[in-house]
């Protein structure tokens, strides 16, 4: 993905509630998604995509995603502890 | 440099439940209408909103408007201007009927009414007990009523330009609204949208404090422009600290806990709220129960190491309870500070929620300018950004989405009128786009700050000397680093000066709507010299009714203040005069 595209997706991880903002943030932040690979980046886009609702369900475990791989960034995301304070 | 213009009866800026609503009536009413949203609707922060709508049906046990008006006077601590409160308690249970037709899976009964819940400050017999007023989709209802109204919109055609971010409003010699520039963020391209009637409906701003529970699209966007179009800002020094957001992260724990049963507890497991609201005990008024909170904690009876918050106890209502009623809660604490509310309390503290000034407005959704309201052609708003007003001082729990479909209609409804007597647009001044643009193009000088370090040391300053309790000396303290920071933020650079999909300019823009904000709340808390509502002055304890029952006005033009006088004349029923609030 280009910079642009991945600028995008940084934007579209703004959400409308702090805890999904706070979930996207470190893992912005903090580095993990500038690692990402081209395939995971793709599963990224296709979460942004997902109802917020179902994103805190996502990361609160309550719900499961049959996709694997997408499973497997949920739980990157959810790996990724959250610090005291609220970086934007 | 010429924009390009683009065309339409109506502009609704900001596309949460108060956009939404008056979209709806607007593109039904057969209005050429278009949305301008930062983010996909459904993803603005009214989804956030947990607890309920409140709407006197009466479901479980006796109820009436007017115990509802009288409790948001009361709520409002008598800031609240009467004919407005009037206007959207009478409307309220049309309103969530309205939202049940379109689709809002509400909560029922067994007998298949809509399910309500106790919630702070509501209250039966003008404020004698508790009552159940709160209508609700589980913990979700913000996110159910925001999808109901985007469907319904996208049913009636209304047109939706989304990730545009609106920059300035236009405004013509005679100081009429005649549309909007706005940033179409995928291209960089700026705008001028032409229209008979903007809207604004843009939210909160919650992220000028340093702890808020507002998410990060909470900017204030439709107060920094209508400060910098040379209007006023009613109220901005109120604003809401929730009295139990999640100590350290601050995720917002629904006023619903406590509705539901729980109760908060001190360092020696004391149930404190009964000192301070014999009556509704934990289901006083956010700012009653923030208050006492901090006290509780300033006098050294916080909990954990550094004793810096309180405990709120939902163990007691059993894992069936929570796990049907209050969901995600229990999910919330344990995902951020690893705590079963089935099993132990939840460290809280009072966080930045709400903001009850905004733009001036009457009941129509009209904008006001100035000491003798003149409406201003052309400009409505409604929901947070808009103070119309009927929180006053402080407002209660679930008032809020009540607002924005009472007013997003109401404000819908004024615009209907209003572009059907205006057969033609008014014309557009010259260089229309011209202070957007140099706005923009101050971002990219190669000297100046980053937005992020002037943001962060605003929101430090804010929570500093601009929080729960205020004091003079802070109050002066704050006011002149705010003003330091205020010119520190007209020299932020970015450092991207790319033009496709640049969230640092976008950001950087939305920073200088934030920082009006705080500059804005900073002076005028600094001089009201009484304690009402959200505004606790530890050196003003008591309200003073004679000196400050009065609206507060601030410009930007001079940082200046003016003060206009509170609505007492309700549209129908006697005036509620003002009484000593205790819960």
């Amino acid at each position: 993905m280009n910079y642009v595209e991945l600028e995008k997706l940084k934007w579209r991880s703004r959400r409308s509630m702090l805890e999904l903002d706070l979930y996207f943030s470190r893992f912005i932040n903090d580095g993990y998604f500038a690692k990402l690979t081209h395939e995971e980046l793709e599963s990224y886009q296709y979460l942004l995509t997902l109802d917020d609702g179902d994103l805190l369900l996502l990361f609160q475990g309550k719900e499961v995603l049959a996709d694997s791989k997408l499973q497997k960034l949920v739980d990157a995301i959810i790996k990724c502890k959250l610090l005291e304070g609220t970086a934007e | 440099m010429s924009l390009p213009i683009l065309k339409f009866d109506a502009v609704v800026v900001g596309g949460g439940g108060a956009g939404l609503r008056a979209a709806l009536q607007l593109s039904e009413a057969g209005v050429k209408t278009v949305v301008l949203s930062k983010v996909f609707p459904t993803r603005s922060h009214t989804a956030a909103a947990q607890g309920g709508i409140s709407a006197s049906f009466g479901n479980s046990e006796e109820d009436n408007w007017h115990w509802h008006m009288y409790d948001t006077v009361k709520g409002a601590d008598w800031l609240g201007d009467q004919d407005a409160i009037e206007f959207m308690c009478k409307q309220a249970t049309d309103a969530v009927a309205e939202l049940e037709h379109y689709g809002m899976p509400f909560d029922r009964l067994e007998n298949g009414k809509i399910y309500q819940r106790p919630f702070g400050g509501h209250m039966a017999e003008f404020g004698k007990k508790p009552v159940r007023r709160a209508c609700a989709v589980a913990d979700r209802t913000g996110h159910a009523m925001l999808h109901a109204l985007y469907q319904r919109n996208v049913k009636a055609q209304t047109h939706f330009f989304v990730e545009w971010m609106a920059l300035d409003i236009i405004r013509n010699a005679n100081g009429d609204v005649v549309g909007v520039t706005a940033l179409e963020m995928e291209t960089g391209q700026v705008y001028i949208i032409h229209a008979k009637a903007v809207l604004f409906a843009t939210g909160g701003s919650g992220r000028i404090y340093q702890a808020s529970t507002n998410a990060f699209i909470n900017t204030g966007d439709g107060v920094g422009m209508a400060l910098r179009a040379g209007l006023p800002v009613e109220d901005i020094e109120f604003w809401q600290f929730h009295p139990t957001g999640l100590a350290g992260a601050g995720v917002l724990i629904t006023e619903g806990v406590r509705g539901e049963g729980g109760y908060l507890l001190n360092a020696n497991g004391e149930r404190f709220m009964e000192r301070y609201a014999p009556t509704a005990k934990d289901l006083a008024s956010r700012d009653v129960v923030s208050r006492a909170m901090q006290v509780e904690i300033n006098e050294g009876r916080g909990c954990g190491t550094n004793k810096d918050h309180v405990l709120l106890k939902l163990d007691h209502l059993g894992a069936e309870v929570i796990d049907q009623r209050l969901p995600g809660i229990r999910e919330i604490s344990i995902q951020f500070l690893g705590i079963d509310p089935v099993k132990q309390p939840i460290p809280v503290v009072p966080t930045c929620h709400y903001m009850m000034g905004g733009i001036p407005t009457n009941y129509k959704g009209e904008v006001l300018d100035g000491v003798d309201e003149k409406v201003v052609s052309g400009f409505y708003a409604a929901g947070e950004c808009a103070c119309a007003s009927v929180h006053g001082a402080n407002r209660l729990g679930t008032n809020s989405l009540l607002d924005l479909v009472v007013f997003g209609k109401s404000a819908g409804n004024s615009v209907i009128d209003f572009v059907k007597a205006t057969p033609e647009h008014k014309e557009l001044p010259e260089n229309a786009g011209a202070y957007s643009l140099e706005r923009i193009a101050k971002l990219e000088s190669t000297t100046g700050e980053k937005v992020a370090d002037v943001r962060r040391d605003m929101q430090i300053c804010m929570q500093q000397h601009a929080s729960v309790f205020r004091t003079q000396k802070a109050l002066d303290e704050g006011v002149v680093k705010m003003r330091e920071i205020y010119e520190r933020a007209k020299n932020v650079v970015i450092e991207d000066k790319s033009k496709v999909f640049n969230t640092a300019r976008v950001e950087a823009l939305e920073f200088l709507n934030t920082v009006e904000v705080a500059l804005a709340t900073m002076i005028a808390a600094s001089v009201r010299t009484e304690s009402r509502g959200a505004h606790a002055r530890e050196d003003y304890p008591d309200r003073n009714d004679e000196k400050w029952m009065k609206h507060t006005l601030y410009y930007r033009d001079g940082q200046r203040l003016e003060y206009k006088e509170v609505h007492t004349k309700p549209l129908t029923v006697d005036y509620i005069p003002p009484a000593k609030r205790v819960y």
